[in-house]
């Protein structure tokens, strides 16, 4: 059954098409909001309050854009406010700092290339993922949604200016600041 | 750094993406063979793209749809808290005040009860039905299913129905070779196994037209974590592998997967240029039915 399909369901009272709808996209929401904040708890608990207001506004869904491009609107909104909230400005300087459980290093989220070199090219490539990581968060949230949207998700252009309501020369310009900004950050890592 | 390479440094990001005019492309390329500096940097900001290519898509935690649930009924509560203060503060004369504080305090009360304990006033028809990692199992939306669902004995499984099967049969081309990444011919070192940083999986050769050229092995396990990858996307299922004895590739593939990933399934082949063959079309079926796909693969180089 098609997204659209699901939907319609919804609207007519079927429950189990809304989950049917987050079994279909958890993973990729989870995985952009982990892009974006960089920390499992924080993207664990974003991507469950993106699907709380699907949840509340699929009722208002007009079949105009797809499904996927409106329920990444919500993340990518949702990530941005998640963190300029205090809560996550306390967490990224107090508990980051001291690796807690949630952050990204020695955790079960851990940011690994697919690599079957040998165990110390792999190594290398697992610090060059979280070095790259930490890169990522210290960009500014609209290169960053840019970025993660192109370049980590793979999505079109198209789909990247229906999703953020960035004009086209503008979105190709983030990506390049963003790009070149990790560039600069990474320094001899790269 | 003269102005020029100033210049070339900001189209650097569009000329990877192939996004300039053909005469912007000629004259970056043109820069990057003269320029070690700015050769350098090209380098550097593919490697970061490619890093982002590379991240692993990380599964979301086990009970996520739970947390969800959860959440939509505290939501619930909240909305009636909410409700209720709105009532107090237009409707109900003060001397009923104690009693819409008292009962606001049974629902706060009520809030920190065990969600078993207060399944009850979840959003009416809202039955939580847990539905297996693949939706495939998903009821068709037939006018039998649309009709309300019944709990199963206790189990909250979605209720299984007979799945209809269409075998399909794809033949893929692999890469073993990553694409060709031109270097300038002043920082290449000949000869392999290679000296410098390049490592001894890369292979340097000169074309043609006298560029030099690196190319990247991909192996059999590079290959095979690739193909899962998009399979784990589609939300696909391995019935079973079958690897050449001689090179270790992938040989053929049986998988199944969700009607409704079958387009985006072969998009993610087409993309990367795999499909071998013209794709046989899928005769009507419903949303809930299952490819089963027999796959057979060649390597290339």
């Amino acid at each position: 059954m098609d997204d659209f399909a699901l939907i319609r369901a919804f609207h007519k009272g079927e429950n189990y098409a809304f989950d049917a709808l987050v079994m279909r996209y958890k993973d990729r929401i989870f995985n952009l909001c982990l892009r974006f904040l960089g920390d499992s708890h924080e993207a664990e608990d974003t991507s469950q309050d993106v699907f709380l207001k699907a949840f509340k506004s699929l009722n208002n869904f007009r079949f105009e854009s797809s499904f996927y491009t409106w329920l990444y609107r919500i993340a990518v909104n949702s990530c941005k406010n998640r963190v300029k909230s205090l809560w996550y400005r306390f967490r990224k300087n107090e508990a980051w700092t001291e690796n807690s459980e949630g952050s990204l290093e020695g955790s079960q989220f851990e940011f690994m290339a697919y690599s079957n070199e040998n165990p110390v090219a792999s190594l290398e490539n697992k610090e060059m993922m979280n070095a790259l990581q930490k890169a990522i968060n210290t960009l500014p949230s609209d290169q960053k949604s840019v970025v993660i949207l192109r370049d980590i998700e793979g999505l079109s252009y198209e789909e990247i200016t229906d999703i953020t309501g960035f004009k086209l020369g503008t979105l190709k310009s983030r990506l390049s600041r963003a790009r070149h900004s990790l560039r600069e950050k990474l320094g001899d890592i790269i | 750094m003269n102005s020029e390479c100033t210049h070339i440094r900001r189209l650097i990001s569009y000329y990877i993406d192939g996004d300039l005019e053909p005469a912007k492309m000629a004259a970056v390329s043109e820069h990057l063979l003269a320029c070690r500096e700015c050769s350098r940097e090209h380098d550097a900001l593919r490697s970061v793209i490619s890093g982002l290519h590379s991240f692993r898509q990380v599964k979301a935690p086990a009970d996520f749809l739970e947390g969800i649930h959860e959440r939509i009924n505290e939501d619930s509560i909240i909305h009636r808290i909410r409700e209720a203060l709105s009532l107090m503060r237009f409707r109900i004369p003060a001397e009923l005040a104690a009693f819409a504080a008292t009962a606001m305090l049974i629902l706060l009360i009520f809030n920190f009860l065990p969600s078993g304990e207060k399944a009850f006033i979840k959003r009416p028809g809202y039955e939580q039905t847990k539905i297996a990692a693949d939706h495939s199992v998903l009821p068709a939306q037939t006018a039998e299913n649309n009709k309300p669902k019944k709990q199963t004995s206790g189990s909250g499984v979605a209720p299984q129905i007979e799945q209809q099967e269409i075998p399909v049969r794809l033949a893929l081309s692999l890469k073993t070779r990553q694409e060709t990444v031109a270097i300038p011919s002043r920082s290449v070192s000949y000869g392999n196994p290679i000296s410098g940083d390049i490592s001894n999986s890369q292979y340097l050769r000169q074309t043609e037209n006298g560029d030099v050229t690196r190319e990247i092995v991909i192996t059999p396990d590079e290959v095979n974590l690739k193909i899962d990858e998009i399979i784990n996307y589609i939300e696909g299922n391995v019935i079973s592998r079958v690897n050449n004895i001689e090179n270790g590739y992938p040989s053929s593939l049986t998988l199944s997967v969700p009607y409704a990933n079958y387009q985006h399934f072969i998009s993610r082949l087409d993309a990367l240029g795999a499909l071998k063959d013209p794709v046989p079309a899928l005769p009507e079926a419903s949303g809930d039915a299952t490819i089963l796909i027999q796959m057979e693969l060649y390597t290339r180089e």
